[in-house]
């Protein structure tokens, strides 16, 4: 087989592979430039940092609301029974209740006096030379 | 290093939130000196000074000492002129509450005691025909 000389062989190049179709100049430019227009992209340090968090990190703010609920509740007192207009509530579910008293002196009485309107009860041990009474 | 000091803040909170639930009552005592003298009021009873009025005829009262425990069993207070206050058999808001005064015994009460009224245990002799009161209030 005879060898092709060099003009033959780009000429048998050209005819397998065309060449790119050659634009001018401003032409590329301003297609590139629309390319860039449609394309967002941020500066190196306006880019969104992405965060990752452990396992962990979740529980322990899943333990916050827990946290947030102790505090409502021992913060909530007992709820105060709404006030009856037909008729007061007995002393004892108002007052401290006095269910026992020993006395281990000598003593001549002894008295428990309940004061609503104070709010209040009284244990008195009177002696036996007793002082100024209820 | 972060995830473990989140660890130990999470395991800290689970813990604490349960005790922070519960009831935290705590009983003051104050020991007050019952005078007929000049009358004195010792602005430090202006929450219990009209039940004192209203329930003793006494012109003078001081306050010695105050004192505040823990509404749980074998709690103790000592209060001035050796007298000590002192709680067994607490079931909730009910307890067998002793007064005692250098070791030996003067009366033991069985209360239930509600928040915000107090109780007023005395009259123990005292020089000079005053009387010693304590006055136990539950927070």
């Amino acid at each position: 087989m005879k060898p092709l000389s060099g003009r033959q062989l780009r000429q048998a190049l050209r005819q397998v592979d065309r060449p790119p179709e050659v634009r001018d100049a401003d032409t590329f430019w301003e297609e590139f430039q629309a390319r860039v227009a449609l394309t967002s992209q941020q500066a190196p340090g306006q880019c969104a940092r992405v965060v990752t968090h452990s396992a962990w990190w979740h529980v322990a703010w899943a333990c916050v609301p827990v946290v947030a609920l102790a505090l409502v509740l021992s913060g909530l007192r007992q709820p105060d029974l709404p006030a009856l207009a037909a008729a007061p509530l007995p002393a004892s579910t108002v007052l401290s209740e006095v269910e026992q008293v020993d006395v281990f002196s000598d003593y001549s009485s002894v008295m428990i006096v309940e004061d609503e309107a104070n709010g209040g009860t009284l244990i008195w041990v009177a002696s036996m030379d007793a002082g100024p009474m209820p | 290093m972060k995830t473990r000091h989140a660890l130990v803040l999470a395991l800290l909170c689970c813990l604490w939130a349960p005790l922070a639930a519960q009831d935290g009552a705590v009983l003051s005592a104050r020991l007050v000196t019952a005078g007929s003298g000049n009358a004195r009021e010792d602005p430090r009873l202006g929450d219990v000074l009209p039940l004192l009025k209203s329930t003793l005829r006494f012109s003078s009262f001081q306050l010695e000492g105050e004192a505040t425990l823990s509404l749980r069993e074998n709690a103790v207070a000592s209060l001035a002129k050796d007298y000590r206050v002192t709680l067994t058999e607490v079931t909730g808001p009910s307890a067998l509450v002793h007064v005692s005064r250098r070791e030996e015994k003067m009366l033991q009460t069985r209360l239930t005691l509600k928040p915000e009224r107090p109780v007023i245990v005395g009259g123990f002799d005292e020089a000079g025909g005053s009387k010693a009161i304590i006055i136990l209030k539950l927070r």
